[in-house]
């Protein structure tokens, strides 16, 4: 592999290191790298600094001004891209689903016979 | 200067420019709309688009400051509690409203008669109704007749779904005995989405006026009315996408560029006879800025309730608290509406503001303890007319045509904060009443100058006003104000549907006398 080939997919690798502690996911959602490719990310930060000291080194995101630096540079973007990709929305749907399942809503009409008969204090 | 030609001259295509394109585009004359944003393809400003949510921050923010695109202009409201929230492009804030159609009440129309407050119009809701219907089929709003708030409202489309959130707060209006009603809305069914979509004044009234001739011509933005000595307007200076000048003669001109929008053009369009502005003879151009003041009131229930889904502007609605009682120790009233909460993107950023979100481990516990779980509410309070609350020229900042901004001086009033505060406490207790296990409130939100009413007042005399009844310009008989800016009061409501049955009923009137305006 050229040594360019391995400076990329170091810095890749580390990228989706951080990507998926930012976004790590849950029983219902998928970690960021599941819903977007890295590259997607790489594409957006179009050769920034922080893309060129990812080719060197892993970032050490316990340092507090480590981490917030990555939230700082990455935050909205990843956001963006996270929240429409398909599978997100996916997710989304499904969570919803799980969570309605039991509530069960009255009918309109039904609630609003209270209203219809009771205030006849309007000025026509 | 190059120059150009038409019959009539409507200036801006948003809610009221563009009713009036249609309904006179059945005249066998030629109609041209000068309008100084572009046209925008729809599926950019979709609220179905998938980057809706990114959009909102971005170019179709409803900030004009914010945005600074070059079709808008520049907006000082340093000296206002409330920014202007507006859209500059064909179809105007269309774009970007939420597409709730309630009308005004009989009551608004007399304010001054009734409550003692606010100034008269000219005509009543009864003289209204017949465009209120024409604009309600031409809309296609849905709703529910039947509301003990409102006389009679026929052939609406049926109502949209309430959702869980709407389900649970009916149930809390009935347990206080409040009145509630589910909401008017604009619907517009087609084959991919049968739910319905929210349709602009593109789809509306625009896409038939086009067919039926009218001219629409974006990125044009008119400087200046000109007007012959005998106090005829004669037609308009515009600049075009290239910044080039054009003299467009005109035989009637009808102004639709909203509250703010409208004296701009007036102010900038003085001249010797008329040196405080065109349509000023009475002071009254700018004055009695109206801007409908809005509280907002959130309940968190701690479970998920699909609140981010449902009903675009507005699920329901209750008129509790819209009427004068004296007892409550305020004039007029308010309209408490049932909003739609944020997806996810806004809870985020709205999370964020509170210090309430963290990327990593605790992301989707923050995230989801508040994302469709919240119930949110907006307190529309009745603005009333005042002259110290007005628009002016500022000459200090331009747009990218050199023409100057404008500056916003406005203060609520007293009537107006014991109204916002009421309104507040009343929402409390009705979230409370529905279960909620956190409230949080604030008020007057500031990016929510929405609804730009009265700075170009009706009235029956150029001593009183800038127009008549029927939107004719005191300072001359051709000129047209069709927007907003004629009314008296502000009411407390959304004001999209009367903006439209208004700016029919002008039209209808100019058909009707249509020889008595030509300029030969």
């Amino acid at each position: 592999m050229s040594l360019k080939l391995n400076k990329y997919s170091l810095m890749k690798n580390n990228l989706q290191l951080i990507l998926n502690t930012m976004i790590p996911g849950d029983s219902n959602m998928p970690c960021f790298t599941k819903a977007v490719k890295v590259k997607t990310i790489i594409k957006k930060l179009n050769r920034d600094k922080f893309l060129l000291d990812l080719k060197k080194k892993q970032i050490n995101l316990n340092k507090k001004e480590n981490w917030d630096n990555c939230v700082k540079i990455l935050g909205n973007d990843i956001l963006e891209a996270y929240f429409t990709s398909n599978l997100v929305i996916r997710a989304l749907n499904l969570r919803k689903k799980d969570y309605l399942k039991n509530i069960k809503k009255e009918s309109m009409i039904k609630l609003l016979e209270k209203v219809k008969y009771t205030k006849k204090n309007f000025r026509k | 200067m190059k120059r150009e030609k038409t019959d009539i001259l409507i200036i801006g295509t948003g809610a009221s420019g563009a009713a009036s394109a249609w309904n006179l585009s059945k005249l066998n004359l030629k109609i041209t709309c000068l309008e100084q944003g572009p046209l925008i393809d729809r599926k950019k400003y979709s609220f179905n688009n998938v980057n809706r949510e990114i959009n909102k921050f971005k170019d179709f923010n409803i900030d004009p400051n914010q945005r600074k695109l070059d079709t808008d202009y520049p907006i000082n409201t340093d000296n206002s509690p409330i920014s202007i929230a507006n859209y500059n492009a064909v179809g105007g804030s269309t774009l970007v409203y939420s597409g709730h159609y309630p009308r005004f009440h009989p009551s608004d129309f007399n304010t001054r008669k009734i409550d003692k407050i606010g100034s008269n119009w000219l005509f009543s809701y009864y003289d209204l109704e017949k465009y209120y219907n024409l604009n309600d089929k031409m809309v296609g709003v849905s709703g529910l007749t039947g509301d003990p708030a409102y006389p009679k409202i026929n052939n609406l489309l049926p109502p949209l779904d309430i959702g869980y959130s709407g389900n649970l707060l009916a149930k809390a209006f009935n347990k206080l005995g409040w009145h509630w009603w589910p909401s008017y809305s604009a619907v517009k069914k087609s084959k991919k989405f049968k739910k319905g979509i929210r349709p602009t004044a593109v789809e509306i009234y625009l896409n038939k006026a086009i067919k039926n001739g009218v001219i629409i011509k974006p990125n044009c933005r008119v400087l200046k009315i000109k007007l012959s000595p005998k106090n005829i307007a004669t037609g308009v200076i515009y600049s075009d996408k290239n910044n080039k000048k054009i003299f467009l003669k005109a035989s009637i001109i009808l102004l639709a560029a909203n509250g703010i929008g409208t004296p701009r053009i007036l102010f900038n369009s003085s001249s010797k006879k008329f040196p405080n502005g065109l349509g000023n003879s009475s002071g009254q151009l700018g004055k009695n800025l109206m801007l409908h003041p809005l509280g907002y009131v959130e309940g968190n229930f701690k479970k998920f309730l699909a609140t981010n889904e449902g009903v675009e502007g507005c699920a329901l609605y209750s008129h509790e608290f819209y009427e004068t009682r004296k007892k409550r120790g305020f004039k007029r009233g308010y309209t408490i509406q049932l909003l739609k909460s944020p997806g996810p993107l806004e809870s985020f950023h709205y999370l964020k503001k509170f210090k309430k979100i963290k990327f990593g481990k605790s992301f989707f516990k923050n995230l989801f303890d508040y994302f469709g779980c919240t119930i949110p509410l907006a307190i529309i309070c009745e603005d009333t007319p005042d002259k110290n609350n007005y628009v002016q020229l500022d000459r200090k900042n331009k747009d990218s045509s050199g023409m100057p901004g404008v500056k916003i001086n406005y203060k609520l009033s007293k009537n107006t904060k014991k109204m916002l505060s009421h309104g507040i406490n009343q929402c409390k207790k009705l979230l409370k009443t529905a279960g909620a296990k956190e409230v949080v409130a604030f008020g007057p939100v500031r990016n929510t100058g929405w609804h730009l009413v009265g700075t170009a007042k009706m009235g029956t005399s150029k001593k009183n006003s800038v127009v008549n009844k029927f939107g004719q310009c005191h300072d001359a008989k051709n000129l047209f104000i069709i927007d907003s800016s004629v009314f008296p009061s502000s009411s407390g409501v959304n004001i999209a549907s009367t903006v439209q049955a208004v700016s029919l009923m002008i039209s209808d009137h100019i058909k009707k006398n249509l020889t008595k305006f030509i300029n030969k």
